[in-house]
């Protein structure tokens, strides 16, 4: 029997729904000091002073840390999280700049919650007592808050060093699309504006640091410990082999990328000797930690009045915040999604990085993909109401045919290959979710009164996932005779040890009980990517099934020496290898193991052990894709919305395991219904943010998110040995979108169009009553 | 997210408690169920130099049946008035339970509800929709307010320092006809709007008419202007004169909508809850 594709329980849960999960707030060191982090409290200004000394001079306080404390090198955090090719600079005109954020303010402020000092105190409740004492003489100067007023000329500038406020840019063309847009019968267009949300895990983040013996242990609520460590490694001055790097257990995280704390802390430890932990409240996370979203989108589709599509134009006004180290991401990730499972030749999309006086802008689950989604599916919603067609029927028009899978869409990808739809049937999944929600009935249902109306809406998306550079992992036999699998991608919450365990199990024979995942730790192995971008299940098990067939090479070459039998005619079963056709006369893997242990006795003694080190590395993104159709019920006198049942039909290829994947399509449509319908994080003109508490940020909850029916469509990628394609974001991408049709759809008679996310109550009420008069 | 220092006291009467908190000199707040003071108070928007927990003063936690009037001690969570006052009052079990969620209800108490005076408080509205008064003890001893009176302006209710809510006197309706109605962003999140209706009904007009705002000021509020319009009309179709309502409410900005949309929004839930009442069988 084999476990890939099989529900098999989670190994995770018993240990983590039981309380024994160790999250680093648990992390308990013998005299471990407590952190808090001073912000500023201004958007913008001179930071003439800080002064300190009466927090110092509080009893218990061990450390005032300030920019004037730092290290040369570890003043700011310079790396950027990309690299882009020179092709691909020149193809798609991309002009960025360099990224510098400050690990403390020095001379200036340039938003709200950014880091001004460290305060470190024998416990919290005196480093928070402390941290009301160190007073910041700040010059305030206007904030830019605005993106489009932020280019304005005249504008105050985010940071000196960026002309216009203009950080980034880019200008894809494919096709002819000024041409194909005069030439088509209809256009319909609108500007979209996708408001600023957080991505909200359970956990805040943290950070532990130890420094003993010369050598720094560091806690992190991080999706990326390998890099995390290549960041602190020149920063603090320390080789890497001095650095350790662990992700505890996880209550999620949904992006981000190396945070200014995870600077300070370590150098407190070190400068202290002294364990130090911080852990992030709040009203932290939401001001400081995982912004996204916030894109301004002009966007216009030209068509035929047959309904085929000619040309999709957008331009793109990403609000960036104060620094970017992020470049062109978010918005190209809306450029190189923005066609989605449409056949539309000619494309332009020009993007435009722009900074204010905000926290930073990252990517969080979607990552471009939800606001690409939402303004190419609104369009063709609009679209078919102009041509008075069903917008199903519409989509059905234009979608990609199978027959022309692998399909080059005329641009490159981010990662400098071209950008390659490479499996997939859009028609089938398209028809399937028809079907299964059915839809043609769907619009019979009854409202609960005559204050309410019922409406039905779809969308479709793309999702380059897996992205490179490599996945690392290394699989050993254990004495025990045990497989131990250990990995450079980590879990925040998602299923490594299940499917992993499910992966390697398959390629020794054994049952996935018998392997050992270990993730989370640089002191594991050499190398690691993460967990992000939909990549584990692409990556994570694809080295993972990489090392598990070169490991099992090996024991069948041992068995093959011990047993003098031909490899062919050697069996894997319940842990055991044996002559094909005599089970009794093989050997346990334990036995081989021992066989293979250093020594002079040992079978093995140019290569001991049995073990296998192997990176994968991706040769681009792979396509997933997926369609919705949700139905909605508005309260026509309220603006009320409520998601009565939404349907996702999703091909993520091979699915390693479908209980788990389904689990992030539920979490993924709550994550775009919060979008569309919930989370906005504000700012005021002086920026000042307005949403630190979850009083004032809404996420959905148990009671707000329907019952999601999850279909599975698989169309197995080639791009990787097991032909997996990722699954943690896509159904992100597609609820923001199937929800506003559906508003829409309830709304026709009142002719409301959604342009805007999240679509708040009251400004739904506003477009009915434009629509009654 | 750790509240400054400060003193805890766990008086075990209403006196001591009284006494501890006249000689903090106003720098003393009273612990309840801690579900808003225990938050303000870790976000470091209070800070009190002393907490009087007056969880273990027994008497506050009763709830007295008499033949016109039930009380409700002050120390009685909602979630056990919910349940405790449902086939009485049926009004208050079906707005109480859109106060928060069950896990906030078998914590946060009454008395602290009525203390804290928040503009959106479900028993506010209750209280003045049902004619009720509120029994107050200070160093002067007690007093009754009516709950008419109780609610001064945004979160201030009529306390004078060292005094605090000992109970919440509710009239047993002989008969009654009512509704609840209450918006919110989600489920369980403090109301955009509410409104609890009384209705004395004789013949089927409406004789009498009481109805509790919540979210439409900067206290609950009674809406005297829609009670008029109500009084002595046919009960059906009575929620024809729903948006009289207008008259009493004067909601507040807030990101979660904006003043016009709440003062929409009280129109609406008045409609509905005047209609419940009319539809009840």
């Amino acid at each position: 029997m084999t476990y890939v594709g099989i529900p098999v329980p989670r190994t995770e849960d018993a240990r983590l729904i039981s309380g024994q999960g160790h999250y680093l707030a648990d992390l308990a060191i013998p005299g471990m000091l407590e952190a808090v982090v001073v912000r500023s409290q201004d958007a913008a200004g001179e930071l003439r002073s800080l002064d300190a000394d009466e927090a110092l001079s509080l009893p218990g306080v061990r450390m005032v840390m300030t920019a004037a404390d730092l290290p040369e090198s570890a003043r700011a955090i310079t790396r950027s999280f990309y690299v882009l090719t020179p092709q691909f600079v020149e193809r798609h005109a991309v002009e960025v700049g360099g990224s510098s954020e400050p690990v403390l303010a020095a001379g200036r402020v340039c938003r709200v919650g950014e880091p001004t000092a460290l305060i470190v105190a024998t416990d919290r409740y005196v480093a928070e007592d402390a941290r009301r004492l160190v007073l910041a003489d700040v010059d305030p100067s206007p904030a830019v808050v605005d993106p489009e007023a932020a280019l304005s000329p005249g504008s105050p500038l985010v940071d000196p060093a960026v002309p216009g406020n203009l950080h980034g840019r880019f200008d894809v063309v494919v096709g002819d699309p000024d041409r194909a847009r005069e030439n088509a019968e209809h256009r319909v267009s609108a500007r979209f504006r996708i408001a600023r949300s957080v991505g909200s895990p359970l956990e805040n983040r943290g950070v532990a640091a130890k420094w003993v013996d010369d050598t720094l242990t560091v806690w992190s609520t991080t999706q990326i410990p390998h890099v995390l460590r290549s960041y602190l490694a020149p920063m603090l001055g320390l080789e890497e082999e001095r650095i350790r790097v662990i992700a505890p257990d996880m209550g999620g995280s949904f992006g981000g990328g190396v945070y200014p704390e995870e600077v300070l802390v370590p150098l407190a430890a070190m400068r202290l000797g002294r364990p130090v932990r911080w852990l992030e409240e709040r009203g932290e996370d939401l001001m400081n930690s995982r912004h996204s979203r916030d894109q301004l989108i002009d966007a216009e589709l030209a068509f035929d009045g047959n309904g085929s599509f000619r040309s999709l134009s957008m331009r793109i006004l990403q609000d960036c915040g104060a620094v970017n180290p992020f470049g062109i991401t978010l918005p190209f990730n809306v450029a190189s999604h923005a066609r989605s499972v449409y056949r539309i030749d000619h494309f332009r999309a020009e993007g435009l990085c722009v900074l204010t006086n905000k926290t930073r802008n990252t990517p969080v689950r979607g990552a471009g993909r939800p606001e690409a989604a939402f303004v190419v599916d609104r369009l063709v919603d609009m679209a078919a109401h102009r041509l008075g067609m069903d917008p199903a029927d519409l989509r059905l028009k234009n979608l990609i045919p199978a027959d022309e899978m692998p399909k080059d869409m005329g641009m490159m990808y981010r990662d400098g290959n071209q950008l390659v739809y490479d499996s997939g049937d859009f028609p089938d999944q398209v028809r399937t979710a028809l079907e299964a929600s059915g839809y043609q009935t769907l619009r019979d249902r009854k409202p609960r009164s005559d204050r309410h109306r019922i409406g039905v809406g779809m969308s479709c998306h793309v999702e380059g996932t897996g992205l490179g550079p490599h996945e690392a992992a290394e699989v050993r036999v254990d004495t025990s005779g045990k497989i131990v699998v250990r990995c450079g991608s980590q879990p925040h919450g998602q299923s490594h040890a299940t499917v992993l365990a499910q992966v390697c199990a398959d390629v020794f024979g054994i049952r996935p009980d018998d392997v050992l995942v270990r993730t989370g730790d640089t002191a594991l192995l050499p190398f690691g990517g993460g967990t992000f971008g939909s990549r584990s299940g692409v990556t994570a098990s694809a080295v993972v099934r990489i090392a598990s067939e070169q490991t099992r090479r090996k024991l069948e070459e041992l068995a093959s020496d011990v047993l003098e039998i031909a490899v062919n005619d050697l069996v894997f079963e319940g842990g055991r290898v044996f002559p094909r056709g005599v089970p009794d006369a093989g050997l346990t893997f334990a036995e081989l193991a021992r066989l293979a242990a250093p020594g002079p006795a040992s079978r093995r003694p140019h290569d001991p052990g049995l073990a296998s080190l192997n990176t994968f590395v991706p040769p681009s993104v792979t396509f997933s894709s997926g369609t919705q159709v949700a139905v909605v019920e508005v309260d026509i006198d309220t603006g009320m919305v409520e998601v009565l049942d939404v349907v996702v039909v999703d091909d993520c290829g091979t699915i390693l395991n479908p209980m788990v994947v389904d689990g992030q399509q539920h979490g993924g449509v709550a994550h775009g219904l919060g979008n569309i319908l919930l989370e906005e994080f504000r700012y005021d003109d002086t920026g000042q943010p307005g949403s630190v508490t979850f009083m004032d940020y809404l996420l959905p909850t148990a009671t707000d998110v329907p019952s999601i029916t999850v279909i599975h469509r698989s169309h197995p990628t080639p791009l990787n040995p097991l032909g997996v394609k990722g699954a943690g974001e896509g159904a992100t991408a597609s609820a923001p979108a199937g929800i506003a049709n559906a508003i829409c759809d309830a709304l026709a008679e009142f002719g409301v169009e959604v342009t805007e996310m999240p679509i708040s109550p009251a400004r739904l009420l506003d477009l009915i009553d434009q629509g009654r008069r | 997210m750790k509240p400054a220092a400060f003193v805890y006291e766990r008086p075990s009467s209403i006196a001591e408690a009284v006494q501890l908190l006249s000689e903090a000199d106003g720098e003393a707040k009273v612990l309840a169920g801690g579900q808003s003071l225990v938050p303000l108070m870790a976000f470091r928007l209070v800070s009190p130099s002393m907490l009087v927990d007056i969880g273990a003063i027994a008497e506050l936690g009763d709830i007295d049946s008499g033949p016109d009037t039930i009380r409700i001690g002050a120390g009685v969570t909602h979630r056990r008035a919910e349940l405790a006052l449902g086939p009485v009052i049926p009004l208050v079990a079906v707005g109480l339970r859109e106060l928060g969620h069950v896990a906030i209800r078998n914590v946060g108490t009454v008395g602290g509800s009525l203390a804290h005076a928040d503009p959106a408080s479900e028993w506010g509205a209750l209280a003045l929709a049902l004619d009720a008064s509120i029994s107050v003890t200070g160093p002067a001893g007690e007093r009754s307010v009516g709950a008419d009176r109780f609610f001064l302006d945004w979160m201030q209710p009529d306390l004078m320092p060292g005094e605090i809510v000992t109970g919440l006197h509710i009239p047993k309706p002989s008969s009654m006809r009512w509704g609840f109605v209450e918006i919110a962003r989600r489920r369980g999140d403090f109301a955009l709007a509410g409104a609890a209706v009384n209705l004395g009904v004789a013949d089927g007009v409406i004789a009498t008419a009481r109805v509790g705002i919540l979210g439409g000021g900067v206290t609950p509020l009674r809406a005297h202007t829609l009670e008029a319009a109500l009084t002595g009309m046919d009960l059906v179709g009575a929620a024809e004169v729903a948006e009289a309502v207008d008259a009493d409410v004067d909601p507040l900005d807030d990101q979660h909508g904006p003043a016009r949309y709440k003062r929409r929004l009280a129109r609406v839930v008045c409609e509905r809850a005047i209609r419940q009442a009319a539809e009840a069988a």
